[in-house]
Parts: structure tokens; sequence; C-alpha cells
């Protein structure tokens, strides 16, 4: 059976970490992980025609020695072997997958946090640290989003989770519970 | 009537009083695929199989599939109006429907909701609509009958409180109407009858309904209904919503009659729900656990235990078949899973012989020991006579001299088919079945016209109430023969009086 792009991310991704872990290059695999992700976004159809088979196959090798030129000689062995595997188009789900596993290595969570207002900086860092606290965590990096449609209170999301603490949600609540 | 603000607002004081706000912590996924019923949701990865989930639109859904990246969902009610991106909410629950008296004499859906327009089900009850069987040791075997009024049935192929006995046959071959004709029948009878109707057409349910009513039998029955509009798993879950509204008076001492009306349609709309989920199709595109599907339903009807209240539940699955093929796929299933089958014949019904029951495949497995003794004596020898009067019937087609002996078995085989036949919605109290069944097998109405039997045995009937009722009350009382030479007398003396005015009335018309 043909896999899926999240099981052909999760697989590669894994692969990498273990190594770059091996080779005691966690960080700066990370870091020019990183630098990859922005190069991807930046030229969405990069994947497609590292893979598109109407175009030679030298073609294709001269561009991918401009894209790995920079990085250390592990990635430039990863993004070989990735190239010859046809397995660039995969390459933005390969790059989440390893976030998430360094993410959950280092215990470190994302969170978006809705407000009706905009948040000072002192409030971010208490609601990450104790979020964090609460899940356990390292680190919490928050992304904050203003909505004033919540009216008042927070919301916060992360990892298919949210607290909701807004007073839209009371609101609805109360309005269940007289209906009932 | 004039209401008062100050009341109301003091009524949302109170309610407000008891409100307390806490934080919302909620699993939630989103939804990356929608469509004919069903729905990919990304995220949820704690949701457990079966759970329901909710939608941000209001709808429910059933976590169906578990797989590495999404969750396929059923959707329970509207799915045009949610989006791809919207989010989708574990509840932690499993589905419920409400249960409970309140239910009795309504129209519901399958998530319980009334659809007769008679207003809110106030129960505060509710069950799972999955839960695993009665186990061994919480069973007995079935003893007491259930009489469903048909002669035909009850003398040949006896049903007992408990037992699960199909209903199968082609389309118009009466399955419907043996199934309402039981339920009417059970008046008077300390049952609890849902008639769970799949797929049916709205119209159909509706004149059966008004047949319920009419006859009085909607004082003891919940319809369950899903109609061929509804989305597929509304169908599918039907009759699992009807077995959980059954389990609530079963495990409270009571009995219940349950009828899957029909089981082939419910088939029809899993094979549509997991084709869709894009699980591997089986044999005539049925998924591998179609056999599940079915045995799990009817596993769930029983007869409990005395330490249990002793009720019992009694399924009438209906299997509609396709031109006669009972070796397919869902037919042989359903077949294996139930305690025996009555097979109604499109060649017997269009004959005339209604209701159309097929005596030589109709069994029942487990009802001979909940037959009454009265019946078991009268009926013995109905089924021998029945399958020698078929095969002398193929031979006579020819006309040839037959001796004696042959005229004879002729003679009682053809009364045999009249006395079996019965009008539509008209079921026969059991001690009226077994006078006619008697005077039958007797043979008192050997003597008797083939056309003028349905007379005959209405008159009978009217003859033992007025002038042998203590006859009549022993049968009803005792559930046995009374003694069989007052008895023959009785018949005896009625017979010759009927033979008398036949011949009267045969001289009168001729007359004129």
């Amino acid at each position: 059976m043909k896999l899926d792009k999240y099981a052909v991310g999760q697989r590669y991704a894994k692969a990498l970490l273990s190594l770059a872990e091996q080779e005691q290059q966690f960080e700066s695999i990370h870091e020019e992980i990183q630098a990859l992700e922005t190069i991807f976004n930046g030229n969405p159809k990069l994947g497609a025609v590292l893979t598109d088979t109407t175009l030679s196959g030298l073609k294709r090798r001269e561009l991918l020695k401009k894209l790995v030129g920079e990085f250390s000689t592990l990635m430039q062995h990863f993004l070989s072997l990735v190239f010859d595997y046809q397995r660039m188009a995969e390459m933005p789900y390969i790059i989440a997958a390893y976030e998430d596993l360094y993410d959950h290595k280092m215990g470190i969570a994302h969170a978006k946090v809705t407000s009706a207002v905009a948040l000072d900086d002192e409030q971010i860092t208490k609601i990450s640290q104790s979020f964090a606290k609460r899940e356990g965590l390292n680190r919490v990096l928050v992304e904050s989003v203003i909505d004033p449609d919540i009216i008042g209170g927070i919301v916060l999301e992360s990892n298919h989770k949210v607290i909701d603490g807004s007073i839209k949600h009371g609101l609805e609540q109360i309005k269940a519970l007289l209906l009932k | 009537m004039s209401i008062k603000t100050e009341e109301i607002s003091a009524l949302i004081k109170q309610q407000l009083a008891n409100y307390n706000e806490d934080l919302a912590v909620e699993e939630v996924g989103t939804v990356t695929y929608v469509g004919d019923g069903i729905a990919r949701a990304h995220g949820l990865e704690n949701a457990l199989s079966s759970e329901l989930l909710e939608f941000s639109n209001g709808s429910y859904g059933v976590a169906q599939n578990l797989e590495t990246n999404d969750v396929g969902i059923i959707i329970l009610g509207e799915y045009e109006n949610i989006r791809e991106g919207d989010q989708v909410k574990r509840t932690g629950r499993i589905m419920e429907v409400p249960v409970g008296d309140a239910l009795i004499g309504r129209v519901v859906n399958p998530l319980g909701q009334p659809v007769d327009g008679r207003g809110e089900i106030k129960t505060d009850k509710t069950r799972p609509i999955e839960k695993k069987a009665p186990g061994v040791m919480a069973r007995q075997s079935v003893s007491e009958p259930l009489q469903t009024g048909l002669k035909a049935i009850d003398a040949l192929v006896p049903i007992g409180r408990g037992q699960r006995e199909l209903i199968i046959g082609d389309r118009k071959t009466g399955k419907t109407s043996v199934a309402i004709d039981t339920i009417i029948n059970q008046k008077d009878q300390d049952m609890i009858c849902i008639y769970v109707a799949i797929g049916q057409k709205e119209s159909t349910v509706r004149a059966q309904v008004e047949t319920l009513r009419r006859y009085g039998a909607m004082d003891y029955t919940i319809v369950v209904e899903a109609g061929p509009s509804q989305p597929a798993p509304l169908l599918y879950i039907a009759p699992y919503a009807g077995a959980a509204m059954g389990e609530e008076f079963m495990y409270n001492g009571k009995h219940v009659l349950i009828v899957y009306d029909d089981l082939s349609k419910q088939a029809a709309a899993y094979r549509e729900i997991s084709l869709l989920l894009r699980r591997p199709p089986g044999r005539e595109a049925y998924p591998g656990d179609i056999f599940y599907l079915h045995s799990r339903l009817l596993e769930r009807a029983a007869k409990l235990s005395d330490e249990l209240g002793g009720g019992s539940m009694t399924a009438l699955p209906i299997i509609e078949t396709q031109a006669g093929d009972i070796s397919a796929y869902i037919p042989t299933n359903v077949i294996s899973i139930t305690d025996g089958q009555i097979f109604l014949e499109s060649d017997l019904f269009y004959s005339g012989t209604r209701p159309a029951i097929d005596a030589g495949s109709s069994v029942s497995r487990v009802g001979g020991a909940a037959q009454t003794k009265a019946m078991k004596k009268v009926s013995g020898t109905l089924r021998l006579d029945l399958s020698s009067y078929r095969e002398l019937e193929a031979f006579t087609q020819f006309g040839s001299d037959l001796d004696a002996a042959t005229q004879a078995k002729l003679n009682r085989g053809k009364r045999t088919v009249e006395v079996l036949k019965q009008p539509l919605h008209k079921p026969l109290p059991f001690e009226q079945q077994t006078a006619i069944l008697y005077a039958l097998t007797h043979g008192f109405i050997d003597n008797v016209p083939v056309d003028d039997i349905m007379q005959y045995e209405s008159q009978l009937n009217d003859y033992l109430e007025s002038n042998a009722k203590d006859l009549m009350d022993t049968i009803r009382q005792t559930a046995a023969l009374p003694d069989t030479d007052k008895l023959d007398a009785a018949i005896k003396a009625f017979t010759e009086g009927f033979a008398d005015a036949e011949t009267t009335a045969d001289n009168q018309n001729s007359g004129q």
C-alpha cells in the first residue's frame, strides 16, 4: 500500500532526529531545518519541481546542489537521500513532523491565545508559564490573536486542546441553562 | 393568562444562582472532509471508538474509524452546514437515547426525538444505544408463549417470549402485516411493543401508525422511524436505538416485543457508510463486520433469569429477499443468527393463501417449549397433513382416479390450507384458534364445503362463546384442552346445525 504523506514525513523526520542526536548536532540540525522551512515557505513549488519527472535529472540535480550548498554535511546527505527517493514533494511534511518531534522531545508547545484586547508581554508570560505548569512542559511559545467577538476573557488553543474562558462561551452556557 | 415579568426574572435569577462559571477544557479536531453524511477530522487523538462528537453547528457525530492521522465520523443530523476547517469537540460520552414510559404511544426518530408533533418527551432516563447483550448466567430458556394471533404461526411455528424469529420473504408478501397483526394481538397481554421502521416509505409508516392507533395498539407501542430520506447513519443506528428502549423495560421485568422492519435496508445503509469510510468491501460489497452488525443486535433479545426480574425481549427481524433468493448474503446471515424463520412466499400470496406462510420451510427452533398444551395437541398432525397434501397435490393435477385414502388426505389438506387463511388485522385469541384447529384435526370439517369454511369458523366461535362458554373458559385459563367428550359434542351439534342451515340457504337461493 502506498504510504500517505503524513506517514512519510514521520519516518524521515524520525530517522533524521535520531541521527542528529547520535552525531550530537541536535540544535544545529534544528536550526538548519528551520532555515529549510523558510526556503520551502518562500517557494511552495520547490518540492514539486524537484520531483518533476518532465525535467531532466541533471537539471534537477543542479538545482539541488544550489539548495544544499550551505548546509552541514549531515544535512546535505539527508537532502540528497530525500531527493534520490523522490520524496522532495513531501519535504514540508517531513519538516512539520521534525518540528513536532523536536518540540515533543524538548517539552515545547505552541499555543494560540485569543483575547478581545491586546495583551502585554507580562500577561503573555504569565499565561504561558501557567499553561506550561499545568501541562508539565518546559516552554510554551505563545502566539497572540485579537478577536473582539469573544467579548472578554481569553481562549487558549494548543495541540488540539481548547481552554475556553471567554465571556462569549459563558454567555452560551447561560443560554443553554436557561433554555433547559 | 398573564405572565408576570417579576416571576420570570425571579426564575431566571434562581437559575443563574446555580450557574457556576467553569473553564471549559475541550479536546478538538479540525474537519478535513465532509460529505455524504460522513466527515473526517484531523486531531482528536484521544477520541474513543464510537464516542459522541459535537460539531460547531450543533450536530452530533459518532467516531467510527480511528486512523493514524484522522478520525472517520458518521454525522447524525444536519451536515450541509458543516465546513472544512470547522471544529469537532469530544464529549467523552457514547451515544444515548431517552428511554422510559414517556415514550409509549409516541413516534420518535432514532435519536429519541419526537416526530409526531405531540410535544416534548418528558423523561430523564437514557440508555446507551450500544450495549453488550445479557450473558449466559443472565438468561433462561424460553418458556412463555407469545401469541401472534395468527393460526398459521401459533400452530406451526410457535414463538416464545425472548425468542428471535425471522420474518423473511419477497417484497409484497405481507411481512409487515404479520408483524403489525402480532403487535395488535398483544393488547392486554402485558406487552410493550416497539416497531422500528428502517427505510420504509414515510407514507407507509404513517398508514401503519394509523392502523395501530385504530386498533388501540398505540397505547402500548413505540414507533422508531428512520425514513429513506434520512442520512444513512440514522438508518444504521435505528435498530440499536429501538433495542435500547426495549432493554429499559426488559431489565425492569416487563415483556417487550420488538420488530425490526427491515434489516436488509439497515445492512444497505451500513454498507454505504462503510464504503464512504473506505473500509474494505467484501461479499456483495458489504464490509467484513456485517455479520456482527446483526448478531450483536439480535443477541440483545433475551429471556432474563428470575434473579434479574424475568423480563423478556422478543425480536421479530424482517428481511426482504430478491426473487426468493434466500442464499444471498444478508438472508443467510440472519437465518443463522435467529431461532427460526417464517417464510412468506409470493406464489402462495397471489393464490390467495394469506398469510402466505410456507409451512414446509418455516421453523421455530425454540418456540415449541413455549407452546400451550392445548395448541400442541391440536397442531400435532397439522404439519404432516400439509406436507402430504402438497406432495399429493402435484400428482393429482393430472386428474386420475384416486383411492379413498388419498382422496381423504386431499380433502383434509384443502381444508387445512383454508382454515389457516386469515384476514388482515383480525388476530384470533388462542382459545378460538384451538377450537377451530380441534374441529379440523378431528374431522368435523371434512364434510363442510371448502368455500364455506371461513363462515363456519366465525360462526363456530360465536356458537362456542354463547353455548359452551365453560369449555372456552377452561382453555383460556388452563391453556389445556377441556373434557374432549363435551367439546366433541358441542362442535358436533354446531356442525350439524351449520350443514342444515347451508342446505336451506342453498335451496332458497336456487328457488329464487
